[in-house]
């Protein structure tokens, strides 16, 4: 990344992991579905100004097409249904605060720790953006773990997923256009897919919490 | 050209029958079978330009050497017998009334589709394509595990998209980092070049990245304790899609993993590190299957734990590295077979019963005598009773570990002798004694659903008397691929 605006794509890191780290803590699906479209937005804007800072077309395209899937088409999905089953949606977690905050810490100094020392050539000038990258991966698959609603499952993989673009943007992985197409394209069927199964779920269980799927169990 | 037609044939198929109307049944039919047949056809014509040039290539994403091969294979052999069997199983179902044309013009179109990101998966040498390619497997499925539209249904798939997708990511990661390694970076398209480069890769680097892909990937393939995902997913699926499931979908997700395995060792130096990884899920795979095993109340379930234990197996001889992973390899061919028949014959069961709790179920070889036969053939195939090719791959396998894992290899032995217990407890109870008076008596008067699995058995029969010397050549020499990377 650019040394001169080596601040400015940091900051914007620190906005996606922020929005992570909330998504653990904050009630309410809207809340949620606020804070993944700033976390999607500033992957974009990270992807769309590197694309520009480097002339590189495909990046820039790559930037725009993520912020049409993650900022518009996917929180237009899940407030439709929001809207529709807004009042059995519920985003609670099974660990109480305290506790999840503590994991939470725990899982951050796990990203910062010697354990990852050895990915530090991957990306030398942006140590911190690295690790920071590694937090929101955790952090993400922690959401997934403690969510007790189907929807902060979804958003869980989401988040892990924009943790993992914005490592890649870091370290600087560029693959051909069409690759990136392949990887955004498996995404948007994967966001329609999990919208037509939350329907199915709450057909069939009257309820988006996970607790209430358990005919598995009972067989 | 060909390669590409294998590859591209069944997203034409899918695309087709999704165009064609819900009322042509018949054609939709004749689509999958003459698929089915060319497919299999190209992909035994292939067999004989990859083994005399080593890899065929059809553009520079598109490429298969012998590995590659060998898995294109299995997906070819065991789609063949399941899209004939899933003629005569939908048939059935229409019958009695449990889905309508609609369903199965859908069931055939995802099951394309399913089968292309399959072919898709092995067919390149592009590590990304390979990751979108297996992460199209699940979006194709999991429609197919809710077929039935049932809540218990809807909540494994749910479990399937949920824990698969999570896992997947992870190996996008490990992926993502093999890629990032600073001497990698510079335009690095397939796994020659990932290869080539791997000897300046920081070992501690590798070792995080193979961690990545090992938990992700192995999610796919089922290793415990990644394996929640498995049993109720197989169970919920229609029987040919459990087929597919058990008896290839793991093994592509296997496929991936073994990739990262080869860059790693050279990376590493040795296959030490890779190696015990896989030789410890595969032991805790073993470990949960023979003991869960016993506690089964269903026999999907109980054929889905089967599956952990043989995926365990796999990755303790491909952990044992040199004549282990011959084994494995062999062991992957005849277990894709096995566990196809088994659950195949499943379907017929469950045809009869409409059931899969183990309890509703007795007397199957009096109420389906061919089918009981099959099953319970398919069961002494699966537990590797001689002279049955697992048998023989059992038997390498652990001669493999005896010598450098001694204790390991003996408690191997152990577990897979509890699970035979397990297995045989729960399938004598089903095939003997008296079918309940409800059940009908007698073989279906569909030839769909008993002959693909007659020639499957007879298939199985063949390669453990005889095994072709071009197959044991391509094994052989993917064997050594694998090998030689470590």
């Amino acid at each position: 990344m650019f040394q001169e605006y080596a601040q400015f794509f940091f900051f914007l890191d620190i906005i996606a992991f922020l929005a992570a780290f909330l998504l653990n803590v904050v009630k309410g699906n809207r809340n949620i579905l606020r804070l993944y479209f700033l976390q999607s937005f500033a992957v974009s804007v990270v992807l769309m100004a590197a694309g520009i800072l480097e002339g590189a077309h495909g990046l820039l395209w790559v930037g725009a097409l993520t912020f049409l899937i993650k900022c518009v088409m996917a929180p237009a999905f899940f407030f439709r249904i929001l809207k529709k089953y807004g009042s059995s949606a519920s985003s609670t977690q099974y660990l109480s605060l305290p506790f999840t905050l503590l994991v939470l810490l725990g899982l951050v100094l796990l990203a910062y720790s010697k354990v990852f020392l050895p990915l530090a050539p991957l990306a030398p000038e942006a140590l911190g953006s690295l690790s920071l990258n590694i937090a929101i991966v955790f952090v993400s698959i922690f959401l997934i773990i403690n969510g007790r609603a189907a929807f902060s499952q979804i958003i869980g993989i989401l988040s892990l997923e924009n943790g993992i673009v914005l490592l890649a943007a870091f370290v600087g992985i560029e693959q051909p256009l069409a690759l990136e197409m392949g990887i955004i394209f498996d995404i948007v069927v994967w966001i329609v897919i999990v919208n037509a199964f939350i329907g199915m779920i709450y057909r069939q269980f009257q309820s988006l919490d996970t607790r209430e799927l358990k005919h598995l169990t009972e067989e | 050209m060909m390669l590409t037609f294998l590859i591209a044939l069944p997203f034409l198929a899918g695309a087709f029958i999704i165009l064609l109307p819900a009322k042509k049944t018949r054609l939709i039919e004749a689509a999958v079978a003459v698929v089915a047949l060319a497919e299999l056809f190209l992909a035994l014509s292939l067999l004989p330009q990859v083994l005399a040039e080593g890899r065929v290539e059809a553009s520079q994403i598109f490429a298969i050497d012998v590995f590659g091969m060998f898995l294109m294979l299995v997906i070819a052999l065991v789609g063949f017998f399941v899209s004939l069997y899933s003629v005569g199983y939908l048939r059935a179902e229409v019958a009695k009334g449990i889905i309508g044309a609609r369903r199965v013009r859908q069931y055939f179109a995802l099951f394309e589709l399913f089968l292309f990101a399959m072919y898709l998966a092995v067919g390149t040498v592009n590590p990304v394509v390979m990751w979108i390619a297996i992460e199209a497997t699940t979006l194709s499925t999991a429609f197919l595990i809710s077929y039935y539209n049932k809540p218990s249904a809807t909540e494994a798939a749910w479990k399937y998209i949920i824990l698969n997708s999570l896992g997947l990511l992870l190996g996008l990661l490990g992926t993502l980092l093999f890629l990032a390694l600073p001497e990698a970076k510079s335009g690095v398209s397939d796994w020659e070049t990932l290869r080539a480069a791997a000897t300046s890769f920081h070992p501690l680097a590798v070792k995080i990245a193979f961690v990545f892909v090992l938990v992700g990937y192995g999610t796919k393939v089922g290793l415990a304790p990644l394996h929640a995902w498995l049993p109720d997913a197989h169970s919920k699926a229609p029987s040919p899609i459990s087929a597919l499931l058990s008896g290839v979908l793991l093994n592509v997700a296997l496929f991936a993993v073994l990739r990262f395995k080869g860059v790693a060792d050279l990376a590493l130096g040795d296959a030490v590190f890779t190696g015990q990884l896989l030789i410890f899920f595969g032991m805790l795979s073993l470990a949960i299957a023979s003991l869960i095993i016993f506690v089964q109340k269903n026999y999907k379930r109980l054929l889905a734990y089967s599956s952990i234990e043989h995926m365990g197996i796999m990755a303790l001889g491909f952990g044992f590295g040199g004549l282990g992973a011959y084994a494995a390899l062999l062991h992957m061919l005849y277990h894709a077979l096995a566990k196809s028949l088994l659950f195949l014959s499943a379907g017929n069961i469950f045809l009869r019963y409409s059931s899969t709790k183990l309890k509703n179920i007795s007397g199957v070889l009096s109420a389906l005598p061919v089918t009981g036969v099959l099953f319970f053939g398919g069961f002494l195939m699966i537990a590797g009773m001689p002279p049955f090719g697992i048998f023989t791959s059992k038997f390498l396998l652990l001669s493999a570990g005896i010598g450098a894992h001694p204790w390991v290899t003996g408690v191997a032995l152990f577990l897979i002798a509890l699970v035979f217990f397990g297995f045989f407890k729960h399938v004598t109870a089903l095939a003997f004694g008296k079918p309940a008076e409800t059940i009908e008596i007698g073989e279906s008067r569909n030839p769909l659903t008993i002959l693909p699995l007659v020639a499957l058995a007879l298939l199985i029969v063949f390669l453990s008397w005889r095994f072709p010397a071009s197959l044991e050549m391509l094994i052989r020499l993917a064997a050594e691929q694998l090998i030689l990377n470590s």
